[in-house]
């Protein structure tokens, strides 16, 4: 949170399963495309919310399968624990809320009650979160039932109903949108409140995040009726709300567009490469585009043609060192000669790669360091390198970028197996 | 060898078992004072040249037990070899110049003829290189035979008779002298002969160095009788060849010193590291100063005084970041307020630290590159990472840093 010296300029808050992440899409094509958008243009002054159902471990589990930015903030279990960036740092003063007029064991006892819920898996009871699959037929009865029989014990709960299945019991404090509200008076209090908010969500437990008065919300093209239903009857005129006509991922960056946050052309989704050097003189830009234009080289979707080698060549200065996570040093015509030889390695063979967490400070003038984790999946196997790359603009050629030095770390220690060709 | 864009300040040739390195000395007190100096005031404008008789097999053995920094050349075998840089790329023009006059098949057969020589093991037999062991005694009739048969033969050999029990037989043109002299020539040619060359040994196969016209020597106090002996004979009156008072590198050291051929105060002589101010203030010296400090640090050679843990936030900037060889990441402040815990960790324990290979550009006015190896030994295991740091430089009062990256080289066996 305290990564940001000032306000957000956005604050998206996404929901994941079938939002963030598009289940049917085994290439994550429109997740890439906002992550790419993301690092580009936004991870240097917005702030970044996953808000899921999902408990830590399933949570964790998803990052494993999708390629998924690291976000700021990890809202999980429906809202009722929030964690801090990379470490994962729980938020304990969210943790003292939630027991309030909570009793986990006086919940078990009751629900045990009903033989028409089914509990889930362990993985996904947490400690403010009791969760069940009931049908939909039996729904409603139960949640009225069962919250007179807790409110008679004492207890202060909410009842959240979703996508036809899961039903969760959870402190009244709990849920997506009191999370939200709890962060959004957090920054606040901080003097940090964002410029705008964005939620994004498809299914029942996503309605409260449309609740929080200001925020702006995309329901995507695929949300589930439950979702719509709630819509109409409540936020039916709010103009801050709009059903996006693409699917998950996609259906965010439209909202992005359709609210005129901010930009909302991804790197991904230029194909001309002509424009590299561009107008701006912008390092993390520059870095972004290096590793998608390197995706795509490896993947022959663009060709070997003499124009990009002698582009690449001019991209790095003459004696540029690349600092390989092996721990070995290559010059850069080492580096030029191999990816030269590489040129459609990986065609056909679902090969991507993607930044997150990129950052950059100005050491010097004209001369920045570029920071991110840098990552490669082809396939059931990824890897990732954290990635330091010193930049510095050309001096005789204006609003030109030159890479000085780059140096890798393995992120997972170098104990495990590592890729046979590892480039930059 | 195209490193340098200009000549080197100081180039200097240095034979190892005996004189870089004290196999009397477990602690490798000497050498890792070279080192210091070294990294701290040559790496970036001199060249450091390794002279040894040993096979490329023993070298890297050597290399394995001791903490030796990387040479720009090699010459191994006793001058049959010569390679360059970390990756040790072979000189072929050289092999051609040995190949003269030379027949390898030949003299295994003529020593075969030979009792007296028992053959020295295979990793010691090179193309240019027949060894053997012999007795003092019987050193000097042997070669004498040999050179009379290996002459009827069409051979044009040397033959040289070293420590007291090696014999090498090479071709005319080898040997560590003749390798010199072929650099030299390779210098000159580019137009970029050393400024100052500096040869050190300690026994026979070194007595060729100090003959290479112009050069400083240096034969270490404990240099062998037959070395002490060619200098009686043939050197006596030449005041650039000095016998040292102190042993193996510290001897090396006194001779830079001696013939005022640049510093020669190593870092680890001086006591007080955060308080010195080094004649030149540059971002090598910072990076050698720095581990230096950790290694005493962890030994607590020093108190765990706040007044040290104050100076070192001071040289780091709060908002840099580290990364770990191991993916970790952590802000400067959390790594400087962390070393508290390290104080004495190594106390009493044979734990050393030096850095290798280091070297610094410059990215704008202020700002500095400096990438280096830091070594880590802990008795028997040891490790080695690469690193890239950058420095800013504070104008006459030393350097900030602002980001230090790390990747393993070798993986640590067991400690981190």
């Amino acid at each position: 949170m305290d990564r940001l010296n000032g306000s957000a300029r956005l604050m998206i808050v996404s929901d994941l399963d079938s939002t963030m992440v598009d289940h049917e899409d085994p290439e994550d094509v429109s997740l890439l495309r906002f992550n790419a958008l993301w690092e580009a243009h936004y991870r240097h002054d917005s702030l970044l919310v996953f808000s899921t159902g999902r408990s830590p471990a399933s949570y964790k589990q998803l990052r494993k399968e999708k390629p998924l930015l690291t976000p700021d903030i990890a809202v999980m279990s429906v809202g009722t624990e929030i964690a801090y960036g990379d470490a994962m740092l729980v938020d304990a003063g969210w943790e003292e809320i939630l027991s309030r007029k909570w009793n986990r064991d006086i919940v078990v006892e009751e629900t045990a009650k009903f033989p028409e819920l089914i509990p889930q898996a362990e993985i996904d009871q947490r400690p403010a979160k009791v969760s069940f699959f009931v049908e939909k037929v039996n729904a409603q009865r139960i949640i009225d039932v069962l919250s007179e029989r807790l409110e008679k014990r004492g207890l202060d709960i909410k009842i959240i109903y979703s996508s036809g299945t899961a039903l969760d019991v959870l402190p009244r404090g709990a849920g997506k949108g009191q999370a939200l509200a709890y962060l959004l008076k957090k920054l606040e209090s901080d003097g940090k409140p964002p410029a705008n908010t964005l939620v994004c969500g498809d299914s029942g437990n996503d309605t409260e995040l449309f609740s929080i008065p200001e925020v702006y919300g995309v329901m995507v093209s695929n949300a589930q009726e439950e979702l719509l239903q709630w819509h109409l009857e409540n936020m039916k005129s709010n103009p801050k709300i709009i059903h996006a006509t693409q699917r998950c991922t996609a259906g965010i960056i439209e909202a992005i567009g359709r609210f005129g946050l901010g930009p909302n052309v991804s790197p991904r989704d230029i194909m001309d490469f002509q424009k590299w050097n561009g107008e701006n003189v912008n390092p993390v830009y520059e870095v972004v585009n290096f590793y998608l234009f390197y995706e795509r080289w490896r993947c022959a979707q663009v060709q070997k043609s003499e124009h990009y080698l002698q582009k690449l060549k001019s991209m790095f200065y003459p004696l540029c060192s690349f600092i390989h996570p092996s721990g070995t040093e290559w010059s850069i015509h080492q580096c030029i000669d191999t990816m030269e030889r590489l040129h459609g390695d990986r065609q056909g063979k679902q090969y991507k790669v993607w930044v997150d967490r990129v950052s950059s400070a100005q050491i010097g003038s004209g001369s920045w360091l570029v920071k991110c984790n840098k990552w490669e999946s082809f396939g059931a196997e990824r890897y990732c390198c954290l990635t330091t790359i010193l930049i510095s603009s050309k001096a005789d050629v204006p609003n030109a970028l030159v890479w000085l030095h780059m140096h890798q770390t393995w992120l997972d220690g170098p104990d495990v197996k590592h890729p046979d060709t590892w480039l930059f | 060898m195209a490193r340098l864009s200009a000549p080197a300040r100081l180039m200097i040739v240095s034979d190892l078992d005996h004189t870089m390195v004290d196999h009397h000395d477990p602690e490798n007190l000497s050498l890792l004072r070279f080192n210091a100096l070294w990294e701290a005031n040559y790496r970036h404008d001199s060249l450091l040249v390794f002279s040894t008789g040993r096979s490329k097999t023993l070298y890297k053995q050597l290399r394995k037990e001791k903490p030796m920094l990387t040479p720009d050349i090699t010459i191994m075998s006793v001058g049959t070899e010569i390679t360059y840089g970390d990756s040790m790329v072979l000189d072929d023009g050289w092999i051609e110049v040995l190949n003269q006059k030379w027949d390898r098949n030949i003299v295994t057969e003529e020593t075969g003829k030979f009792s007296q020589l028992t053959p020295q093991p295979e990793t010691e037999q090179r193309p240019h290189k027949v060894s053997f062991f012999v007795e003092k005694d019987k050193a000097q009739a042997v070669t004498k035979a040999l050179s009379e048969v290996l002459e009827k033969r069409r051979l044009d050999v040397k033959i040289i008779y070293s420590g007291g029990i090696d014999l090498d037989i090479l071709p005319q043109g080898a040997g560590k002298g003749q390798a010199l002299a072929y650099l030299h020539k390779k210098f000159k040619t580019e137009g970029k002969l050393p400024l100052n060359t500096l040869v050190c040994g300690d026994s026979g196969n070194d007595a060729e160095l100090f003959s290479i016209p112009d050069v400083h020597g240096v034969m270490v106090s404990n240099a062998q009788e037959e070395l002490l002996q060619w200098h009686a004979e043939n050197a006596k009156d030449n005041p650039k060849i000095i016998h040292a008072t102190k042993r193996c590198a510290a001897g090396i050291i006194e001779a830079i010193g001696h013939f005022h051929l640049g510093p020669n105060l190593s870092p680890r002589d001086v006591a007080d590291l955060l308080d010195s101010k080094p004649e030149s203030v540059s971002p090598g010296y910072e990076v050698v100063k720095f581990y230096l400090f950790l290694e005493r640090w962890r030994r607590a050679e020093f108190d765990n005084s706040e007044a040290y843990i104050k100076s070192l936030e001071a040289d780091f900037d709060p908002s840099g970041v580290m990364v770990y060889p191991n993916g970790f990441e952590q802000s400067f402040s959390d790594s400087v307020s962390g070393l508290r815990n390290y104080h004495g960790d190594q106390q009493g324990k044979r734990f050393r630290v030096w850095v290798d290979r280091v070297f610094a550009s410059q990215i704008s006015s202020d700002t500095w590159l400096v990438k280096f190896n830091k070594w880590e030994s802990y008795g028997e295991e040891r490790n080695n990472c690469v690193i890239s740091a950058i420095l800013r430089s504070k104008g006459n009062s030393g350097f900030t840093w602002i980001h230090v990256h790390k990747t393993w080289v070798e993986l640590p066996q067991g400690k981190d």
